[in-house]
């Protein structure tokens, strides 16, 4: 084949897509985007409701305590105000290095390589991220014992505690954790792979002058 | 922009350039990948909508967010199966009629010597195809108009010689 014959071979219909194709892959498109949107939206509401109800009914008891129930004494119980804040410090830190991200590649959609350097990033800071998390699960281990020890000093725990704190909470970080491990081994860690490859293919090539 | 606009934009966008997909979708992906290179596509220029500002050419934006995403994705085992099993049940959409097999052969070929290349020349290779300009092409890529000049030079003459390899083996 001659290199003259590809245009005539590019702009053939045998290059263009039926009407009957694109229809069908915008169908199935917008089915998939309707069923991922509906999963994160669930996903999101469901942890942004566990965590708010249970700092919420923290907070509420130390403002307004039911004389009914045992009032939280901080300074008796503040590991117990301590593990419940952990995740709200690291959720801000989250956020607060997402919108630093975003602050540096404000350009990202000037060219694909400004694009790929914004993506490449972006792979760092979920990386991050699990670290982080397993950082405050490690920090909330070693706070463990010090929560039950002070909920049991104040009576508000007897043994009944143990098994959950030592057994079912560990078991159910270690589980996350791996998924976790195997999240950046077998996604995050290829992915950093491949972008960083197709980064280096912009090497040697002077990028023109402003961008 | 809100959820209608972005809906109209999709449907115009993917009427109107459909081709742009298609050609990226055959360059980057074969077989049943290309239906899971193509729902990235898509999902990418859904995403890339909102941040739309009519600055530049809507076939530009196409482009950028397109190539990007090509560039990017990657082949999953689970996708691929997931793909497999939702597309067997559907068929072919557009089958070549017998007096022009020969072109979509021709295509066929063409396309695979395009995957032979790496991602960046195999994206400089279909914006070539279609009739971008060097210009267009560093601008779209963050390189200079030399640099691609240069590689269009060295990939063409690559290009040549698979197709004359894969036309003298069949």
């Amino acid at each position: 084949m001659k290199l003259d014959d590809l245009d005539r071979l590019w702009r053939s219909p045998h290059n263009q897509p039926s009407a009957a194709q694109l229809e069908q892959n915008n169908i199935k498109f917008l089915t998939d985007l309707r069923r991922r949107h509906r999963g994160t939206v669930i996903f999101m509401i469901w942890i942004l409701m566990v965590m708010t109800f249970l700092t919420g009914k923290v907070v509420v008891q130390l403002i307004w305590p039911d004389p009914a129930l045992d009032r939280i004494d901080p300074a008796r119980e503040w590991g117990f105000l301590l593990f419940m804040a952990l995740p709200w410090a690291c959720l801000f830190l989250f956020f607060r290095r997402y919108r630093q991200h975003r602050a540096r590649h404000a350009g990202f959609a000037q060219s694909i390589s400004a694009s790929l350097r914004a993506l490449l990033d972006e792979n760092r800071i979920a990386r991050e991220r699990q670290k982080w998390v397993a950082g405050l699960w490690a920090l909330m281990m070693v706070l463990m014992p010090l929560l039950v020890h002070q909920l049991r000093a104040a009576g508000k725990a007897g043994d009944e505690i143990l098994i959950p704190a030592f057994v079912l909470l560990p078991l159910l970080m270690l589980g996350v954790s791996g998924w976790m491990l195997w999240r950046d081994r077998r996604v995050l860690g290829p992915r950093h792979r491949h972008l960083e490859s197709l980064l280096a293919s912009y090497d040697g090539a002077a990028p023109p002058v402003g961008n | 922009m809100n959820s209608l606009e972005q809906h109209q934009l999709f449907d115009c966008w993917t009427r109107d350039h459909g081709a742009i997909l298609h050609h990226v979708a055959h360059g980057f992906a074969e077989g049943d990948d290309r239906q899971d290179l193509m729902q990235e596509l898509l999902l990418a220029l859904w995403k890339a909508i909102p941040a739309f500002r009519w600055e530049a050419q809507p076939s530009t934006f196409l482009y950028r967010v397109t190539h990007n995403a090509a560039m990017t994705w990657q082949r999953t085992r689970r996708n691929y199966r997931r793909n497999v099993e939702q597309f067997s049940t559907l068929g072919p959409v557009a089958e070549a009629d017998g007096a022009a097999a020969p072109d979509a052969e021709r295509l066929e070929a063409l396309y695979a010597a395009i995957r032979e290349l790496p991602p960046l020349d195999r994206s400089l290779m279909l914006l070539s195809l279609d009739g971008l300009s060097y210009r267009g092409m560093a601008a779209l890529h963050g390189l200079s108009e030399g640099n691609v000049g240069a590689r269009l030079t060295r990939l063409r003459q690559k290009l040549a010689i698979t197709l004359k390899e894969t036309c003298h083996e069949t």
